[in-house]
């Protein structure tokens, strides 16, 4: 009777189990099935040359041929028009030039639609899930990785990050180069996300709904040239930077305590911070501490260029046993780097206002202050700023603050900066 | 009546110099004549000179086979009178011929600055200054060392040092004895680390001045510095002729400024452009800190420093137009130097129907105004990754 038991028991436990999988396996090949036609290839095709120098992924949203996608997928186009081209493929085989509707560079969307002839069936159009689902529902990522054919790539939600300004999914599941662009669906084939990001080990990133469904909302009847959309890059981002400056300065600007200075730390929970110090060693005899935080949360405008972080780091140092001019020295090795990325002739050089200056809130040592600004040169109006403030104290101790600021206007810098500035107070 | 018959070399500097007092100075090759002159070109009696009743000079050949002349003359001198100070061409053999009562120029009164130099040479002020040297650089290491510090350090430091002074100066100790100008190894070795000791007095204090200053304030000491280099330089070279060679004052001083002037100018060449995009990428402009009881100045008050922040804003938008022009005309140049190398043929021949309407200029300009992406590219592995974010763009695949 022992075995029968067993056996009947490894049934009762395994049986359900196993239905339950085959089921959810037809099921994705039937939804995978019913959602392909929607599905795009799109491909940035150098003129000159034909060779196609990007390929990403796309969906239709109506049924009149507009089809999203990313921004990074179709910005070289928007960049370089006389350059580069549009086109689509689908999964029946057709093909045809695309044109650019509408762009988000925030959230790193666009609307592309099918140009010239229409294809002989019209695309039927992804439905668009009304709202976020619940965390640890599965999602599928659809897409064209590598360009070697439409794949479906299972995953979890997991919410919002909570470290991001402008929010993305966290979505478990293997995001790779070419699924940009493509939906991600839930397992009635909603649109909950477009597929936007991976960091490796299946930590990937989608763009919610929700800003597409904004973007569909927005969007203009016909077709708009390159040269507007560029335009409407610089307010977009001013606007958007001048609103996360203003939650920033409403945030939690309660104190702790650094060393002499009192600072502040997660003034919104997108601030992400850190900390780091060390003791006095022999080799290296003073104390150093250091408090990072950042919002890492970037606007993709080009491969070479991004912009929208926000980096402040304050430093400590202090000495019992190193003379004056030695702890000048070591004081005085700290250097500071812009936060974004930037080519070669994306942005002006730095100009500096540098002195030493009084800062009323931190009264009775004089700063040594850097001011330093560089703009970009396609997106007049948007400035990175960066800014040092140094000052020994008595005792062989010193700080430092710094903060540094990317794709703002002048009025949201300086109120960051006289805010920041009179936020500080000595311990 | 004295008459002086000097020999001289081809620059007119004197190898022989005979006086004599009486009427007739014979001159020529043979041993029987006053001034013997060894030059096959020369006769045996090749010239006479002589005084007259009424005491001219005067000087005649004697039936020579090359002549007398004026050098840089052709015409051959029979007899003519001779004036105080005239040189003459004896076959090959340039002779000048003073009388006694030819006038000298007034003595050149010995300088400080020359006094001051040779006292360098006295081996107290030789070993004094080594020894202020030797302390100062030991000060140096000692203010600057952040680890530990070692007298293995100092020791192996100076060595460096006395050892480069002290082979220089023997350098220009040889050069001196080989121009027969007599050494005087001490005054160089002096002379050396004293320019050493003022340059680094002067380096610390523009350092204390760079510390103090704003930015307005950082290209007047980046001349004063690298000046400091150059002043240092002129100093020792114009000395060292003096020292070592006996240059008068106005030739040395000409010959020290036009070294530095060289030098200057080879400075001052173009700057790469890597340093200029290395500088630009990390900040403050000055780092250089120092202990706060050398900071000097009052702190500029906080409302008048913001202002010069808000005015940069106009500035960077001056700017800016600047960069643009200078990146249209470097797009403009890199299309210039592609067009006529079609590499391979067929594909690099623009098709007018793929490449839409507009002539060839007006995609150039939308190619200046907003083609950053192909350059940014080859950018783009050099820069800091955004990886150490934990977020990555999907790459579109290529």
């Amino acid at each position: 009777m022992k075995p029968l038991t067993a056996i009947v028991a490894a049934f009762a436990l395994f049986w359900p189990v196993h239905d339950g999988l085959h089921a959810q396996t037809e099921a994705y090949s039937e939804l995978f099935e019913t959602l392909k036609p929607g599905l795009f290839t799109v491909e940035v095709v150098e003129r000159v040359s034909n060779n196609k120098n990007a390929q990403g992924s796309a969906f239709a949203v109506t049924d009149d041929g507009v089809l999203a996608t990313n921004y990074h997928v179709v910005s070289e186009f928007v960049l370089d028009p006389e350059r580069y081209s549009l086109r689509y493929r689908d999964s029946g085989g057709n093909a045809g030039p695309l044109e650019v509707l509408a762009v988000d560079v925030l959230h790193d969307l666009a609307l592309v639609r099918l140009a010239g002839k229409p294809p002989v069936e019209p695309p039927r159009p992804f439905e668009l899930a009304p709202d976020l689902p619940k965390s640890g529902a599965t999602l599928l990522a659809l897409g064209n990785p590598y360009d070697i054919g439409i794949s479906i790539v299972p995953g979890t939600y997991n919410g919002l990050l909570e470290n991001q300004y402008r929010r993305n999914i966290h979505f478990t599941g293997a995001l790779n180069p070419g699924m940009s662009g493509g939906p991600a669906v839930d397992t009635s084939g909603r649109v909950v996300g477009i597929n936007v990001a991976g960091a490796g080990n299946s930590v990937s990133f989608l763009v919610p709904v929700a800003n597409l469904r904004a973007l569909l909302a927005a969007r203009p009847e016909a077709a708009v040239s390159p040269a507007e959309i560029r335009n409407g890059v610089v307010d977009r981002i001013r606007e958007h930077q001048a609103g996360m400056i203003d939650e920033l300065i409403a945030g939690d600007w309660s104190l702790e305590a650094f060393g002499p200075l009192m600072i502040p730390r997660e003034v919104r929970p997108w601030i992400s911070c850190s900390g780091s110090g060390r003791q006095a060693e022999d080799e290296a005899p003073w104390k150093e501490s250091h408090s990072n935080c950042t919002l890492n949360d970037r606007i993709f405008l080009s491969r070479s260029l991004d912009t929208g972080p926000l980096e402040i780091i304050f430093g400590w140092y202090q000495s019992d046993t190193l003379n004056p001019f030695q702890f000048a020295r070591v004081f005085e090795q700290n250097t500071f780097v812009p936060f974004n990325r930037t080519g070669n002739d994306d942005v002006t050089e730095f100009e500096c206002e540098e002195d030493w200056t009084e800062i009323p809130a931190l009264a009775g040592a004089p700063f040594k202050s850097s001011f330093c600004l560089r703009t970009y040169l396609d997106y007049p109006g948007l400035y990175d700023v960066l800014f040092i403030a140094r000052a020994q104290l008595p005792e062989t101790e010193a700080v430092h603050v710094h903060y540094t600021l990317a794709g703002v206007g002048r009025e949201a810098a300086m109120k960051f900066h006289r805010h920041f500035l009179g936020a500080l107070a000595w311990k | 009546m004295e008459v002086i018959v000097e020999q001289l070399g081809t620059t007119n500097n004197v190898l022989e110099r005979q006086k004599f007092d009486q009427h007739q100075v014979w001159l020529g090759r043979a041993f029987s004549n006053d001034v013997i002159l060894t030059d096959e070109h020369v006769d045996g009696t090749h010239a006479l000179l002589e005084f007259d009743d009424e005491g001219r000079l005067w000087i005649s050949d004697r039936g020579s086979v090359n002549g007398i002349r004026r050098p840089r003359h052709k015409t051959h001198i029979e007899r003519e009178e001779v004036r105080s100070g005239d040189v003459y061409l004896i076959g090959r053999s340039r002779i000048r011929i003073y009388v006694g009562t030819h006038p000298v120029v007034p003595a050149v009164k010995i300088r400080f600055s020359e006094v001051f130099l040779l006292w360098l040479g006295k081996p107290e002020v030789t070993v004094a200054l080594a020894m202020l040297f030797v302390a100062a650089k030991t000060l140096e290491i000692w203010l600057g060392t952040i680890g530990e510090f070692r007298w293995s350090l100092v020791i192996e430091q100076n060595f460096t040092d006395v050892m480069l002074f002290v082979g220089l100066a023997v350098g220009v100790y040889f050069l001196s004895v080989l121009f027969r100008r007599g050494g005087n190894f001490l005054a160089h070795l002096s002379l050396l680390v004293l320019v050493f000791l003022v340059s680094s007095l002067l380096e610390f204090a523009t350092g204390v001045a760079v510390f103090n200053a704003g930015d307005r304030w950082y290209p007047a000491l980046d001349i004063v510095d690298s000046a400091r280099g150059y002043l240092m330089l002129f100093v020792y070279l114009w000395s060292i002729l003096y020292l070592a060679f006996h240059i008068s004052l106005l030739r040395r001083t000409l010959v020290s400024l036009g070294v530095v002037a060289v030098l200057i100018g080879i400075s001052n060449l173009p700057e790469d452009e890597m340093t200029r995009f290395v500088q630009q990428q990390s900040f403050p402009l000055e780092q250089q800190f120092l202990p706060p009881v050398l900071l000097l100045r009052e702190p500029v008050p906080a409302e008048a420093f913001e202002r010069r922040a808000a005015n940069l804003f106009d500035a960077l938008d001056e700017k800016r137009l600047e960069a643009l022009d200078k990146r249209d005309e470097q797009e403009t140049e890199a299309i210039d130097e592609q067009k006529p190398a079609p590499a391979g043929g067929e594909p690099q021949v623009r098709s007018p129907d793929r490449d839409g309407p507009g002539p060839d200029p007006q995609s150039a300009r939308g190619r200046a105004s907003y083609g950053a992406s192909a350059r940014a590219r080859q950018a783009s592995s050099s820069l800091p990754s955004t990886a150490s974010s934990g977020l990555r763009e999907i790459a579109p695949a290529r």
